[in-house]
C-alpha cells in the first residue's frame, strides 16, 4: 500500500503539471473591496425599505435630557471626566460611555459575553476556547465602524449630535421581553458603542451616559490587529500614553497575545499615563529542545541519513519558530511511535512561505518524556518539502550564530 | 499589517497551491481558476478572523471545498468545463508523462470523499483535525477514508501490487 510520503510525492507531482496562470494578490483584493461596497450599498437599500415599512420611535440621544450632560456648553480645559456612583467610565477613540462597576473587560467566550462585560471585538485580547452554551450576560462593545463585526448592523437611524460629532443610532428594540440591545456610531470618530443588557433601563441609562471625552484624556485603546507585540503597544503610543510591556506564561497560548492591560482596556486615564501591557511569554520552564536533533546520537533512536549541515539548503522550508502547541495523537499508535503534531509561531523566515503559524509534524520518541515541556522553546527548523520535523541538526533549539548562519546559506 | 495587505500577501504566496489543490479535486483549469477565486473573495470577507485562526490554510481550504460542492452542484444541469476539445489528439510523449496520466485517471477513479481527504491530507499538509474540519467529518473518519483511499490508490496505480510483498526474489 501506498505510504503517506509516497501520496505526498505522488500528489505534489501531479499538481506541478498544472499551469496555473498569474493573479496579482491585489487585484484580487480589489474587487473583493468592490463586492464588498456593492453589499453594503444593497444592504443600506434593503434596510431603508424596511425603515419606510415599519415605524419605529426613532431614539435620539436627548442632549438636554436630565441624565445627559449639556452638549451645548462651551468646552472646560481638562475637567475631570467623572462617572456616576457605582459606574465606570469606559471608551474608544475618544467616546466614553457609564457601565456599572463590577464589569469585566473581554469576558467573552465565541463573541457571547460570560459576565457583565465590556468587550472590544476583534481586537480582543487572547480569550478562551469556544464551546460556551451558558446564557448571554450584559456587555457594551466598543468596535471601529470599519470592522467586520461592525458590518451586521443595519437600520441605521439620524441620532443627533454630541458636542461637534453626528451620531446614528440603531434604536432600542420595541418588544417587551430582553434582552434589549441598541447601538450609536461616531462615524468621524471611528466608534460604534453597541449595548445589550438583559434589563432595558440599563440599556437606556448608558446610552444616555455617551459623552465627548475632554482634551488632556485618552482611553485605552485595544490592539489593531491581533498579533506581535509592537501592534499593542504601537496603538497605546498612538493614543499618547507610555506602554510598560511584562510577560506572563500562558501554556497553549502563542507567545506575544495580549493577556490585558493595566488599567483595563477602555479605562479613561490623563494623556501620557503609563499602561502595562500583559503579554503571553516563553516558559520559564521549558526543558528545551531535545538534544537528539543535534548530535548524531549512536543511542538515539534517530539515524541520520545527512549530517548537518551537508543538505541544509535543499529544504524548502526554513525558520525560526517558537513552541506554541504540542498534541499528542489519540490513534495511530504502532510500532514506530504516537504522532505528534508541534504548533510553531513563525518568527523569521529564511526559506520558503510560512505562515505565521505552522503546524509541524513528528513522532514522542524525538520528543522529551512529557513533550508538553518544550512549550514556549525557540528553535530553527528546516524541513520540506513536507512539514515534517526532522533530526540531525535541521531542527535545533535556536541561537543566534546559526540563525545568521541560515540566513546566509538561503 | 492591515487587513488588504495581509491578505494580499496570503493570496500571492498560496493561490497556486489552491489551484492546483482544486485541480487535484477534479476541476479543469477554468473552473479550478473560478473556484478559487470564489472561495478567495468569500474568505477576503472575514480576513480579520481568519488571518489569527491557528491556521487560516485550514479555514481557506475548508472554503474551497465547501465552494467546490456548491459549484458541483449548480453545474449539475450546466455545461461541463474541459480543458481539451474532445477531438484532440494528445499524444504520450514518454513513459513519465503515462505515468503521470496515469496518477490523474486514478484520482479520477476515486470517490469524491476520498480524494477530498487525500488532497487535503497530503497535499495541502492539513492535519487530521484540520482535514475533519474542513470536510465536517469527525478526525476518526478522515483517518479510515484516508487508509481507504490509499489502498484503493495503490491498486489503481499498481494492480499487480498487491502481489509484490509475496514474492521472492
Amino acid at each position: 500500500v501506498i505510504t503517506e510520503d509516497q501520496a505526498r510525492e505522488l500528489l505534489r507531482n501531479q499538481a506541478s503539471e498544472y499551469d496555473v496562470l498569474p493573479v496579482a494578490g491585489d487585484a484580487l483584493a480589489a474587487h473583493a473591496r468592490s463586492a464588498s461596497r456593492r453589499r453594503r450599498i444593497v444592504s443600506v437599500a434593503a434596510a431603508g425599505v424596511a425603515a419606510a415599512a415599519v415605524v419605529v420611535a426613532a431614539m435620539t440621544l436627548a442632549p438636554n435630557s436630565p441624565t445627559a450632560p449639556d452638549r451645548g456648553d462651551p468646552p472646560i480645559a481638562n475637567p475631570v471626566p467623572v462617572a456616576p456612583d457605582g459606574y465606570r467610565l469606559v471608551g474608544m477613540n475618544g467616546i466614553v460611555v457609564a457601565v456599572p462597576e463590577g464589569w469585566g473587560t473581554n469576558e467573552v467566550m465565541c463573541g457571547v459575553a460570560t459576565s457583565d462585560t465590556v468587550y472590544f471585538p476583534g481586537n480582543s485580547t487572547a480569550t478562551r476556547a469556544c464551546g460556551y452554551r451558558g446564557p448571554a450576560a450584559d456587555q457594551v462593545s466598543l468596535v471601529s465602524t470599519s470592522s467586520e463585526w461592525a458590518q451586521g448592523y443595519t437600520g441605521w437611524r439620524d441620532g443627533g449630535e454630541v458636542g461637534e460629532h453626528h451620531l446614528r443610532v440603531v434604536p432600542i428594540d420595541d418588544k417587551s421581553v430582553g434582552p434589549w440591545s441598541a447601538a450609536v456610531m461616531v462615524e468621524d470618530l471611528d466608534v460604534i458603542v453597541s449595548i445589550k443588557s438583559n434589563v432595558r433601563s440599563e440599556v437606556e441609562a448608558i446610552l444616555e451616559s455617551l459623552d465627548v471625552l475632554p482634551e488632556g484624556y485618552a482611553t485605552v485603546p485595544p490592539p489593531r490587529v491581533w498579533g506581535p507585540i509592537g501592534n499593542v503597544t504601537t496603538a497605546i503610543s498612538l493614543a499618547g500614553l507610555n506602554p510598560v510591556v511584562v510577560e506572563e506564561y500562558r501554556p497553549g497560548w502563542s507567545a506575544g497575545s495580549l493577556i490585558r492591560t493595566e488599567p483595563a482596556l477602555g479605562s479613561v486615564v490623563a494623556a501620557g499615563a503609563e499602561v502595562t501591557v500583559v503579554m503571553t511569554g516563553p516558559n520559564p520552564e521549558a526543558d528545551g529542545w531535545p538534544g537528539v536533533f543535534v548530535r548524531d546520537d549512536p543511542h538515539s533512536a534517530i539515524s541520520c541519513v545527512s549530517q548537518y549541515p551537508d543538505k541544509l539548503v535543499t529544504h524548502t522550508n526554513a525558520f525560526d519558530a517558537t513552541v506554541t502547541n504540542v498534541r499528542v495523537g489519540v490513534h495511530g499508535r504502532g510500532g514506530s511511535g504516537t504522532p505528534v503534531d508541534v504548533t510553531l509561531q513563525v518568527n523569521e523566515t529564511f526559506a520558503g512561505d510560512a505562515a505565521a503559524s505552522v503546524v509541524m509534524h513528528t513522532w514522542d520518541f524525538m520528543l522529551p518524556r512529557d513533550p508538553q515541556t518544550i512549550l514556549g522553546t525557540r528553535i530553527l527548523a528546516a524541513a520540506g518539502p513536507t512539514l515534517d520535523i526532522k533530526s540531525c541538526g535541521y531542527t535545533r533549539p535556536y541561537d543566534e550564530k546559526t540563525a545568521s548562519e541560515w540566513r546566509d546559506v538561503f | 499589517v492591515d487587513h488588504d495587505a495581509d491578505f494580499v500577501a496570503y493570496v500571492d504566496s498560496r493561490r497556486d497551491s489552491l489551484v492546483r489543490a482544486a485541480r487535484l479535486l477534479g476541476c479543469m483549469a477554468p473552473e479550478a481558476d473560478d473556484l478559487v477565486q470564489t472561495a478567495l473573495l468569500r474568505c477576503y470577507r472575514s480576513w480579520d478572523k481568519i488571518r489569527r485562526t491557528a491556521s487560516p490554510d485550514a479555514y481557506v481550504y475548508r472554503t474551497l471545498v465547501n465552494s467546490f460542492h456548491t459549484q458541483r452542484k449548480r453545474r449539475w444541469h450546466g455545461e461541463l468545463a474541459t480543458e481539451a476539445v474532445p477531438d484532440e489528439v494528445t499524444p504520450d510523449f514518454a513513459d513519465h508523462s503515462a505515468e503521470r496520466t496515469t496518477m490523474s485517471q486514478s484520482l479520477d477513479a476515486l470517490s469524491d470523499d476520498h480524494r477530498a481527504v487525500l488532497v487535503l491530507r497530503f497535499y495541502a499538509d492539513l492535519s487530521e483535525q484540520q482535514t475533519a474540519a474542513a470536510l465536517g467529518i469527525p478526525a476518526g473518519t478522515v483517518k479510515s477514508r484516508v487508509s481507504r483511499a490509499l489502498a484503493q490508490l495503490s491498486g489503481l496505480l499498481d494492480p499487480a501490487g498487491s502481489t509484490h510483498d509475496q514474492e521472492t526474489p
